[in-house]
C-alpha cells in the first residue's frame, strides 16, 4: 500500500455477457484527490461506479479500504461516501425541499443545512416548486446538491454535468475543487476531457470495460515532453 | 424505515392514481350499501350486501394494491431513486419494509375511507347491518392490501420498467382473481373423488383470493353457501386448526414475497437494465 493510497481495487470484474463485461479493473483512489473517469457511452464508467458503491456485485475482485478488504455493499462502507447517481429523476410529485429533507433526514443532517445544499446549487428560491416543473439542468442540481449534503470523505459522482448550462458547469468547478481543500475525494465520470484537463489530479481511461490510462493528468498530458491535449492521448 | 415510510405515504397521497381508485372504491360500497338497504333493489337484506361488498373487495383491493405498489417500486427503480436509496447507509430491510409501510397505509387509508362511507349511508338509510361484522369485513379486506401489497413489491423489484410491472400485475390478478376457480372446477372435474376435498383444501390456501373468500364466509356464518358435500371443511376450517392454519397462511402470503424482495434487491435485482 503506497502512502497516499485509501481505496484501491483489485481485479474488479462484472461479467454481463461475452461483449458486454468490465474486466480486471485495479485502481487506487487516494485521499484527497480529484479521479476522473473518462470513457465514451457504454465503456463501463457507471458500472464501475455502481460496484463501487455496492449497488451492483462484482463477479470478481475486491476492494480494499486502508488496506482491509472491504464489502462496498456494508453499512459501514456507506457511511464513507455519497452517490449522485447518472440522469436521476426525482418524484414529480414532490418539492426540492421535501426531496431534500427526505435524504438529508436518512443520514441525520439537520434541516438547517438542507437550506444551505439548496442554496448552493441554486434551488433555494425554487425550493418550493414541485419537481414536475424543474428543468433537466435543475433536477441536476438538486442531485449534486443531495451528493454534497453530508460530511464523507469520498464524493461518487455520476456524469455530474450532464444537462448543467455554462454557468453551472462553471460553478460545478468551483464547487469541486472547495470539496478537495476540505480533504474530499470526489471521483467523477465525464467523456468531456477538457473538464477533466481543467479538474482531476488524475485520471483513467475506459473503453470496452477495461481500464486503458491510469495517472496523474499532469503526467499524461506531458508525458512526451510537450503540452498533448486528453483527446489525442487517449485518441490519436 | 420511519422517513422511509413516511416518504412513501406523502408521494402515495399526492398520487391521482390512488384518489381516483379510492373514489371509485367508495363509491362502489357506498352504492352496494345503499342498495342492500332498499326494498325495492331487488337485494334481499344482509346476505346479499355482504356478498355484493365481498365481491367488490375481492376483485378490486387485490387490483388497487398490485397496481400501486408494483408500478410505484418499478418507476423508482427506473428513475434511480431506488438504486440511490440503496447506497445510503441503510439495511434493504429497511428500504423495502419502509415502502411497504407506507404504501400499505395509504391503501388502508382507502379502505377506511370507503367502509366509512358505506357504513355511514347504511346508518342513514336506517339499515340493520350488524357493525361488528363489517368490521370483520373491513379487517379482511385490510387483510387481502396487506397480502397483494406484499406481491406487488416482488413483482415492482423483478420488473425492469414499469410497463412490464404492469402487465405482470395484471396477469397475477387476472389468474388469482379470474381464472383460479375454472381451473380448480377443471381439476375437480378430473380428479377422484376421495381426492376432491383435500385438494379443495389446499387450493383455498394456494390463493390469497379463496383465502380471504371462504375466512369471510365462514365468519359471517354463511358455511351454507359452500353446500352440503363442503361441511366437513367449514367445521375443520372454523375450529381451532383451521383458524390457526389460515392465520399462519395470511402470515406466509404477506411475508414470504418480502423476503425474497429483499433477497433479490441484495442479489442486485435493483440494477438490471
Amino acid at each position: 500500500m503506497s502512502s497516499k493510497e485509501w481505496i484501491r481495487l483489485e481485479g474488479l470484474s462484472k461479467h454481463y455477457s461475452e461483449t458486454k463485461k468490465i474486466t480486471g479493473i485495479h485502481l487506487t483512489i487516494e485521499k484527497p484527490e480529484i479521479f476522473a473517469l473518462c470513457g465514451g457511452n457504454g465503456a463501463g464508467k457507471s458500472t464501475l461506479i455502481k460496484m463501487l458503491t455496492g449497488i451492483m456485485k462484482p463477479t470478481a475482485g475486491k476492494v480494499y479500504m486502508e488496506g482491509k478488504p472491504v464489502d462496498p455493499r456494508s453499512r459501514g462502507f456507506k457511511e464513507h461516501f455519497s452517490y449522485m447517481p447518472d440522469e436521476m429523476l426525482f418524484p414529480r410529485q414532490l418539492t426540492g425541499l421535501e426531496v431534500l429533507t427526505f435524504f438529508a433526514r436518512l443520514r441525520g443532517i439537520h434541516d438547517e443545512k438542507v437550506l444551505e445544499g439548496l442554496n448552493q446549487v441554486g434551488l433555494y428560491d425554487v425550493r418550493n416548486m414541485p419537481i414536475k416543473q424543474y428543468s433537466k439542468g435543475m433536477q441536476q442540481r438538486l442531485s449534486l446538491a443531495q451528493a454534497l449534503l453530508p460530511d464523507v470523505p469520498l464524493r461518487f459522482l455520476d456524469e455530474p454535468t450532464n444537462g448543467l448550462d455554462p454557468f453551472w458547469v462553471f460553478r460545478f468547478k468551483e464547487i469541486i475543487l472547495e470539496e478537495k481543500k476540505q480533504g474530499r475525494t470526489i471521483f467523477f465520470t465525464t467523456h468531456i476531457l477538457s473538464l477533466v484537463e481543467e479538474l482531476a489530479d488524475r485520471a483513467a481511461f475506459m473503453q470496452e470495460g477495461k481500464l486503458h490510462y491510469c495517472d496523474s493528468v499532469e503526467y499524461l498530458v506531458h508525458k512526451d515532453g510537450v503540452y498533448t491535449p486528453l483527446e489525442t492521448v487517449f485518441f490519436g | 424505515m420511519r422517513q422511509i415510510a413516511r416518504q412513501q405515504l406523502t408521494l402515495m397521497m399526492r398520487s391521482h392514481w390512488l384518489a381516483g381508485f379510492g373514489l371509485l372504491f367508495s363509491a362502489l360500497a357506498v352504492l352496494v350499501a345503499f342498495l342492500g338497504n332498499t326494498g325495492s333493489s331487488g337485494f334481499d337484506g344482509f346476505n346479499r350486501m355482504t356478498a355484493s361488498l365481498l365481491n367488490i373487495n375481492l376483485l378490486l383491493i387485490p387490483l388497487l394494491s398490485l397496481l400501486v405498489g408494483s408500478l410505484f417500486l418499478s418507476g423508482e427503480k427506473e428513475d434511480r431513486g431506488l438504486m440511490l436509496l440503496l447506497t445510503y447507509p441503510v439495511s434493504p430491510w429497511s428500504v423495502i419494509l419502509g415502502k411497504y409501510i407506507g404504501l400499505f397505509a395509504a391503501v388502508w387509508s382507502v379502505l377506511t375511507f370507503g367502509y366509512g362511507a358505506a357504513l355511514l349511508v347504511i346508518f342513514f338509510t336506517g339499515g340493520s347491518v350488524s357493525v361488528s361484522l363489517l368490521i370483520l369485513f373491513y379487517l379482511y379486506s385490510v387483510l387481502l392490501s396487506a397480502i397483494f401489497l406484499s406481491l406487488a413489491m416482488l413483482i415492482g423489484v423483478i420488473s425492469k420498467t414499469r410497463f412490464q410491472a404492469l402487465g405482470v400485475s395484471l396477469i397475477a390478478w387476472a389468474f388469482l382473481v379470474l381464472f383460479y376457480e375454472f381451473v380448480i372446477m377443471g381439476l375437480s372435474l378430473i380428479m377422484l373423488k376421495q381426492w376432491l376435498l383435500p385438494m379443495l383444501t389446499v387450493s383455498i390456501f394456494l390463493n390469497p383470493v379463496e383465502l380471504i373468500r371462504v375466512q369471510s364466509i365462514l365468519s359471517l356464518d354463511g358455511a351454507s353457501v359452500f353446500g352440503p358435500r363442503l361441511y366437513d371443511l367449514t367445521i375443520w376450517a372454523n375450529g381451532l386448526t383451521g383458524k390457526i392454519l389460515f392465520a399462519g397462511a395470511v402470515t406466509l402470503w404477506a411475508v414470504l414475497p418480502l423476503l425474497y424482495t429483499v433477497r433479490r434487491i441484495k442479489r442486485g435485482a435493483v440494477d438490471e437494465q
